[in-house]
Order: structure tokens, then C-alpha cells, then sequence
């Protein structure tokens, strides 16, 4: 599955190396405004604000959710290694896990669908 | 004083009478009902509405609800030129310009499927062609050119029941297909592959229809007569692409992704808003999904036939249709897409 646009990919590369560089206590938070729907382990997001939609997979829902209640980058990778301990994949890595979670928090940033507090 | 008042009535007379001498024909004015879709058509140009009414004389009523689309076909004279045009409107609203007698019909359709698009109340509509064998109803959303149509008269043609060639209908409160059995619009690239699988075809003159070329409308009952479904849910979601010379192929697609690329082809998605993300939810979740390369026209509707009979057998069981999705992995991760509703719509 792939980002949206090559502004996003910028966006989201910009946004690594400044959360590789910045103190490790940003916390991202689902912005308002924004009506989202689960099917099965993937979501429809529907942006009241901007009148448009995203589609999350089964891996940025679950960021998604983790940003519900503000959470910061560790804490959501945290989340993940614990959810990584039921999924049988011997190719996901703790850094593995690491870019996934940044790069897709740079992107969910970048399409305005959470912000950073 | 009386022999003036009974001379000025006289011309009054004469003068009512040489309105009438130079005014045409009376209005025709006729009423259907093709599903959800009411529509008046009125016209003073003689046999303008004729075509019409040949395709869609078994929909017609007496009258329909003060809400129904109004399509007017008016005459003129250019006073430039001094070529007789006609105009069709819809709504009061002038839609398009034709300057022969035999474009009226694919532009009376044109302006219908305008108002559609515009304004039909109550209904989530789409851009698709539907059709359903037996339990199964296929939604095939697609841009122009996809193949929707020409897919969709093929199953047609191997028994398969006619929704729409053009419109997706879902009743919001049930989730259910509404058929709108429009004449189905064949272009040239179609004709040329369906005429000899479809007889009757070839009897169908083609009109000019601006981008379209030349384009034959198909009375659906005239390949069966029974041939309109009854309202149904989706349960087969094909996202059709034509590539020439292809080998028809199903790529499997989550019901999120599904859900979400049918908002690409949402007309009225602005009206519903989040409702609609709500509704296209519920739609997809007994559906199984997926794109469809669509290439030669037989192993393409062989394909979309064995997929639709699996899907008949096993479309309740949740376990059976989870075995179709593709596998997710932790780490391939990206977000997904994003469309904007006012550029879609």
C-alpha cells in the first residue's frame, strides 16, 4: 500500500528526522472533526473539516487508535511490540516496527488526520 | 358605443386566432416511473418524445410526484443562422444543443442521467453498472471506459438480471440495490464485440453523442423480457479496468478498501457526508471485493461467473469469506489513501 503524493513522502521524511532529533515526549492526538468507521481491522475516515476521505490499513488503524488518548511515539511503539507478540512474523523487527510507526505518524500528520500536541 | 365594443372584440378574435394559427403543435406531455427515477418529458416539437417513449413505454404512468425530473425539448429557430435547433432542458435549466432531429433521444437520456447525478433524493448513488444471478448482486463501479457496460450486457446476454448500466441505487435504510433499468448505452467499441452475440443490436440505428460517438441504446427487455431484478444487497464488489489483449485477472481487495474507492465514484457522497462512509460500511462488510482486469470479453465474465458462484455458496459464512481477504502484515505499514469529495464528486 502506498502514501498518498510525493509532498507527503517529503512531509513524512522531514517529520522522521525531526522526531529522531526533538525530545522524545511529542504526543499525537486524533484532530477533531473527524468521523471514523472500522471495517474488519482496517478504517474509513471521513474528514468533516476538509469534506475527505482516508482509508487506514489494519497497521495505521492501530496507530490511529493508539492516538486516541494522546500518546507519544514510545509509547505507541510499545503498544505495538506488545500486539507484535501475537502476530506470527518473523521478518518484523523492533527497528522494523520503529520506522513503520514514525513514518506512518509523519503521513497521518501530513493529511491533517492527527496533530501534534 | 356598442357597434365599437363588438368591433374591438372582433379583432380581438382575429388576433386569438392568428396566435393559434402560428403557434405548433400542442404540448405532449408524458410521466415515468423507472424505479426510483420519476420523470416528465414535455415537448411542442412533433415526435420528439416518440424514441422515448419506445424504450421506456412500459414505465409510463399517469403521473408522478411534483419532485420528478422535468425534461422539456423546445425548438428554435437561430435568428443568426436561420437553422432550426433543439434544446433539451432539464429543470428549466438548458442542458444541451442539437441541431438534428435523431441526437434528441441519447441527450434526453443525458439530461436524465445529469439530474440523477444532481439531484435524485433518498437514494446513495454511483457510478456503476449493476446486475444479479440468483442471491448475488455485482456492483461495478468504474470511470468510463472500464468496460462496465459492455461486462455487464455480456452477463446480461448469459442470464444474469438487469439493475443499471450506469447507476448504482443504494436505499440508504435497507442497503438495497434499487434498479433503474435504463436502456442499456452501447458505444461503438461495444457494439462491434456484442452484435453478433446480441441479435437485435444490429436492428438499433446509432446516434452522435458528443465524446461518446455514436451510441445505441438497448431496451433491456429486448435480450429477455423478464429481465429486471428485484432489490438486493451487494455482494460482489468488482472495481473493473480494460486493458486490450489482458488476461482477465481478480486481485482480492479488504472491504475498508472497497468501501473507501467507492467513494471515488459516489455522486452524492457531499449530501451524505459521514452517513455515507456509515452506509458504504455496512454494504461492504457481506461483500467480497476486488479489482478485475477486465481483457477478453468471455474469460472476463468466466471469471466474474466462478467468482460469483463461490460467492453464492459461501457469502454467509464469515470464516469463508475472511479466507479471501489478502494477509496483513505488521510491517507493511502505510497509512492508505485519501480522496477529496468535492474533486471526486
Amino acid at each position: 500500500m502506498q502514501t498518498t503524493s510525493t509532498q507527503a513522502e517529503t512531509q513524512a521524511e522531514s517529520m522522521t528526522d525531526t522526531a529522531l532529533q526533538t525530545a522524545p515526549t511529542r504526543r499525537y492526538r486524533i484532530r477533531e472533526g473527524l468521523h471514523c468507521v472500522r471495517v474488519d481491522d482496517e478504517a474509513v475516515v471521513y474528514d468533516l473539516v476538509q469534506d475527505s476521505v482516508h482509508y487506514l490499513n489494519a497497521t495505521a488503524r492501530f496507530i490511529w487508535d493508539a492516538c486516541r488518548d494522546g500518546r507519544c511515539a514510545e509509547s505507541i511503539i510499545a503498544m505495538m511490540q506488545r500486539e507484535n507478540a501475537l502476530i506470527v512474523d518473523p521478518e518484523v523487527t523492533p527497528e522494523t516496527i520503529l520506522n513503520d510507526v514514525e513514518r506512518t505518524l509523519a503521513t497521518l500528520s501530513g493529511q491533517g488526520l492527527i496533530v501534534v500536541e | 358605443m356598442a357597434q365599437l365594443t363588438c368591433t374591438i372584440d372582433v379583432l380581438r378574435d382575429t388576433k386569438r386566432s392568428c396566435r393559434l394559427a402560428a403557434r405548433p403543435s400542442a404540448i405532449s406531455s408524458r410521466c415515468y416511473r423507472i424505479g426510483p427515477v420519476e420523470v416528465m418529458l414535455t415537448s411542442r416539437v412533433p415526435g420528439a418524445l416518440e424514441s422515448y417513449h419506445e424504450l421506456y413505454g412500459s414505465w409510463e404512468v399517469s403521473r408522478v410526484h411534483p419532485t420528478a425530473f422535468h425534461i422539456e425539448v423546445i425548438a428554435r429557430r437561430s435568428w443568426r443562422t436561420g437553422l432550426r435547433h433543439y434544446h433539451i432542458l432539464a429543470d428549466g435549466r438548458e442542458e444541451f444543443t442539437v441541431r438534428h432531429r435523431q441526437q434528441i433521444l441519447s441527450h434526453i437520456e443525458a439530461a436524465i442521467n445529469l439530474q440523477i447525478v444532481r439531484h435524485i433524493p433518498d437514494v446513495l448513488s454511483f457510478h456503476a453498472a449493476v446486475v444479479s444471478k440468483g442471491d448475488v448482486a455485482l456492483v461495478m463501479p468504474g470511470a468510463p471506459g472500464s468496460g462496465k457496460t459492455t461486462t455487464a450486457t455480456e452477463l446480461l446476454r448469459r442470464g444474469w438480471s438487469y439493475f443499471s448500466d450506469e447507476f448504482a441505487l443504494i436505499d440508504p435504510d435497507t442497503l438495497e440495490l434499487q434498479p433503474y433499468p435504463k436502456a442499456l448505452s452501447i458505444k461503438s467499441g461495444a457494439y462491434a464485440l456484442l452484435r453478433r452475440r446480441i441479435g437485435v443490436l444490429q436492428q438499433i440505428s446509432g446516434h452522435p453523442r458528443g465524446t461518446k460517438g455514436f451510441l445505441r441504446c438497448l431496451r433491456p427487455q429486448l435480450i429477455r423480457e423478464d429481465i429486471v431484478a428485484s432489490p438486493q444487497r451487494p455482494s460482489l464488489i468488482l472495481f473493473p479496468t480494460y486493458e486490450p489483449g489482458a488476461t482477465p485477472a481478480m486481485e482480492p481487495i479488504s472491504r475498508a478498501r472497497a468501501a473507501f474507492e467507492m467513494t471515488r465514484f459516489c455522486f452524492n457522497l457531499f449530501k451524505f457526508r459521514r452517513r455515507a462512509v456509515d452506509i458504504l460500511a455496512e454494504v461492504v462488510r457481506p461483500a467480497r471485493c476486488a479489482q478485475l482486469r477486465c481483457g477478453d470479453l468471455d474469460a472476463t465474465c468466466d471469471l466474474i461467473e466462478a467468482w460469483a458462484d463461490a460467492t453464492g455458496k459461501t457469502r454467509t459464512s464469515e470464516h469463508a469469506a475472511r479466507r479471501a481477504d489478502p494477509p496483513q502484515s505488521i510491517n507493511a505499514c502505510s497509512y492508505g489513501h485519501a480522496t477529496r469529495v468535492k474533486e471526486s464528486c
